[in-house]
């Protein structure tokens, strides 16, 4: 309870402190550098986070039911290349990105043991588990402010999401990570694709607002002369 | 012995001959995008080859130890490679130096050790990742796309001692053994257990600038001779 | 009683010091160039070094070990890093504005917190040493009239953009702790993993997980601060001007 309660604050509260950063101080390129630096320190956690796991563990042997894989894992991969790609591929990844930002939360709501763990003393997996979270967030906010999101974004993270669903259904079976493909498994999976759709919705939104908004600018302008 | 450790070493160095001199031919007056395509490719075998060994050791063994965690000394050329390409930034040419000395090395290093292992599936898989750093590190001399300079091998030096610092301070981190320069390693095990783990690495770091500082400075030393008598020929 | 006499005696007695310290300085240095401002901060910072050095030997020498609980990179001993930066700063750059606004708004509400609120911590005479908690209590004494200094000769004007700087800079300083302390393993500071004041939301969400949301409220009472200070400042400014128009008149 209070650890859904925890994600929830922080992964709200971790966009708006940077994004009223960078409301605060308006620089040139800020988001630009903002979205570098966010997408290597997203990296670095990732990473981080894994060794942590790794060094509860006698040996550092990680046994394979508590390998720290998850949704994130192939978010960081998939963030790297929305990022550093510009060409074409980089804006297909920025799409399925963008409109998959919210599916990380979507699994660690559903299922905690995505970033539990019993060796995990002082719940430092758990805090950059939930950092992470808020740096997806943050990162899909401030691409989405630079770059539009076509329609077409939808299916490539539809796409992206059933990668995922195939990834895990292969670890379930191989790895042995759970006792097999639970309901539970499923309705997580049903709501991350309805989370893509609500995204892109709410996205909508936003882009008719800021439109209305824009054009009562003008409208006034003109009024005044 | 033989099969164990000669055919194997003998088949990857034929391939590797072959990758290097088919490339070399074919890619001889194309541009230079089109010459770091080979390179691409075997960026994403090496990945494709890490996945699989992450899936192949836990679906049989149950477990990941840290010892095959992709942050070895073997497995840097696969984070150098993506440097230099994809895109040119100002870390292009350190990532190029980055991926042929110590390549080399490494290949030296690996092969150094091999006889004492039996074939496995594992085992090729090393083959397999080890020739294809060789290859690029010799393509990338063959297609000129490396030119040796002496200054390069500063940022090289620091990049490669950053590189030991850090997984040292991992390896120490989680109490494990990763790479060669584990407190368990094979071939430095003795420095190790006379001067410590820390030290040792120090002394690793120092030995690598030694062998940075030779090589680079008698290439530069040769080039130089050349041009003398170029000059004197003229 | 023995609360009043372990308690109260002392606090009154720092109080009417820091008092005295602070009427003093202001009436002195008030009108004073930036430069001579500064002597007092100066004064209180070779303290405080002078009052650590004090601390380690005292440890080390009477109690034969040094604790980790009491290295100088607990949240109290913010402005030791604080004030070097004021008082070797000759321009008024964002690192000097930040630094100000750290030993100003932290400091008061540390100062007060440990020396008022929180007696069991402040009071404990029976249960760590006597000169210890004289020490502590001097210590904290010391911040907050160097604080209370800086508002009266108007050395930091609230500027209301500095709170989200200053809020990062304390929220970066508590993790850099919170990391140290997972590091040495000891109970650094007051929001080590067996503090008293938070420990309900270290074990309700793990103590890693509990730091970040302190962070995240420490920059929303940095905001809450700032804004305050502000809305004070310009209601201020407003009466002062409608007063000057009526005398005008």
């Amino acid at each position: 309870m209070f650890d859904i309660l925890s994600l929830i604050l922080i992964s709200i509260f971790f966009p708006i402190i940077v994004l009223v950063g960078k409301m605060l101080y308006k620089k040139e390129n800020l988001s630009r550098k903002l979205i570098l630096g966010l997408t290597i320190t997203f990296l670095a956690m990732e990473l981080l986070r894994f060794f942590v796991v790794a060094s509860y563990y006698e040996g550092a042997v990680i046994p394979s039911k508590e390998v720290p894989y998850s949704f994130i894992t192939l978010s960081c991969i998939v963030c790297l290349f929305a990022v550093f790609n510009k060409g074409k591929l980089g804006k297909i990844f920025q799409g399925a990105f963008c409109l998959t930002s919210l599916v990380p939360i979507i699994w660690a709501l559903f299922d905690s043991a995505v970033y539990t763990n019993a060796y995990d003393t002082h719940a430092v997996a758990k805090a950059l588990y939930f950092l992470e979270c808020g740096i997806v967030l943050t990162i899909a906010f401030l691409l989405v402010s630079e770059q539009k999101i076509t329609a077409w974004s939808n299916l490539w993270a539809s796409i992206l999401l059933a990668i995922f669903a195939v990834l895990d259904c292969l670890v379930i079976t191989f790895w042995e990570t759970k006792e097999a493909i639970t309901l539970m498994w499923g309705i997580t999976l049903i709501v991350s694709f309805v989370s893509i759709g609500a995204f892109y919705g709410i996205y909508l939104l936003a882009c008719l607002l800021a439109k209305k908004h824009k054009d009562k600018m003008i409208d006034n302008g003109k009024e005044n002369g | 012995m033989v099969l164990n450790y000669i055919v194997p070493l003998v088949i990857t160095l034929v391939l590797v001959v072959l990758f290097v001199t088919l490339c070399t031919i074919f890619l001889k007056n194309a541009s230079e995008e089109k010459k770091l395509i080979p390179i691409k490719v075997v960026f994403f075998l090496l990945i494709a080859l890490e996945f699989c060994k992450i899936f192949y050791l836990i679906a049989t063994n149950g477990h990941y130890e840290p010892s095959r965690y992709p942050i070895v000394f073997c497995s840097m050329v696969m984070f150098a490679y993506p440097l230099f390409c994809f895109k040119k930034n100002r870390f292009s040419e350190v990532a190029k130096s980055f991926s042929i000395i110590p390549a080399f090395v490494i290949f030296a290093l690996f092969v150094g050790i091999q006889w004492k292992f039996n074939m496995s599936l594992i085992q090729g898989h090393s083959y397999l990742y080890h020739g294809a750093m060789l290859a690029v590190a010799i393509y990338l001399l063959t297609s000129k796309l490396y030119k040796f300079e002496f200054k390069k091998c500063f940022p090289l030096f620091i990049v490669l001692s950053a590189y030991i610092l850090l997984s040292t301070v991992l390896s120490l981190f989680i109490g494990g053994d990763i790479s060669y320069f584990g407190p368990n390693s094979s071939y430095l095990g003795f420095i190790y257990n006379n001067f410590g783990y820390v030290v040792g690495n120090c002394f690793v770091v120092i030995l690598f600038f030694v062998l940075c500082l030779s090589v680079y400075g008698i290439i530069a030393l040769c080039q130089r001779r050349k041009k003398k008598e170029e000059v004197q020929n003229v | 009683m023995d609360k009043f006499i372990f308690h109260g005696i002392p606090n009154l007695i720092g109080a009417l010091f820091s008092i005295v310290f602070v009427w003093f300085c202001v009436i002195k240095f008030k009108k004073k160039s930036y430069k001579d401002k500064l002597k007092p901060l100066i004064f209180l910072y070779v303290m405080l070094i002078i009052l650590e050095v004090i601390k380690i030997f005292y440890h080390i020498t009477v109690q034969n070990a040094y604790p980790a609980q009491r290295y100088p990179i607990v949240f109290c001993s913010l402005i030791m890093f604080t004030y070097p930066i004021i008082c070797h700063s000759k321009k008024e750059t964002i690192a000097v504005r930040i630094s100000k606004a750290l030993s100003i708004i932290p400091c008061v509400v540390i100062g007060f917190c440990y020396l008022f609120i929180l007696p069991d911590v402040s009071s404990g005479f029976s249960s760590y040493s006597f000169v210890m908690n004289l020490h502590s209590r001097f210590y904290h004494f010391c911040m907050l009239a160097g604080a209370l200094y800086m508002i009266f000769v108007k050395l930091y004007d609230f500027r209301f953009k500095d709170f989200f700087a200053s809020g990062l800079t304390v929220s970066a300083y508590f993790l850099l702790c919170t990391v140290l302390s997972l590091f040495i393993g000891g109970n650094l500071s007051y929001f080590g993993p067996t503090s008293a004041p938070v420990q309900f939301l270290y074990q309700a969400v793990g103590y890693a997980v509990g730091n970040v949301l302190l962070c995240i409220v420490a920059m929303l009472l940095s905001l809450a601060s700032f804004a305050f200070i502000n809305l004070c400042i310009s209601l201020h400014k407003k009466r002062k001007t409608s007063r000057n128009l009526k005398n005008l008149l």
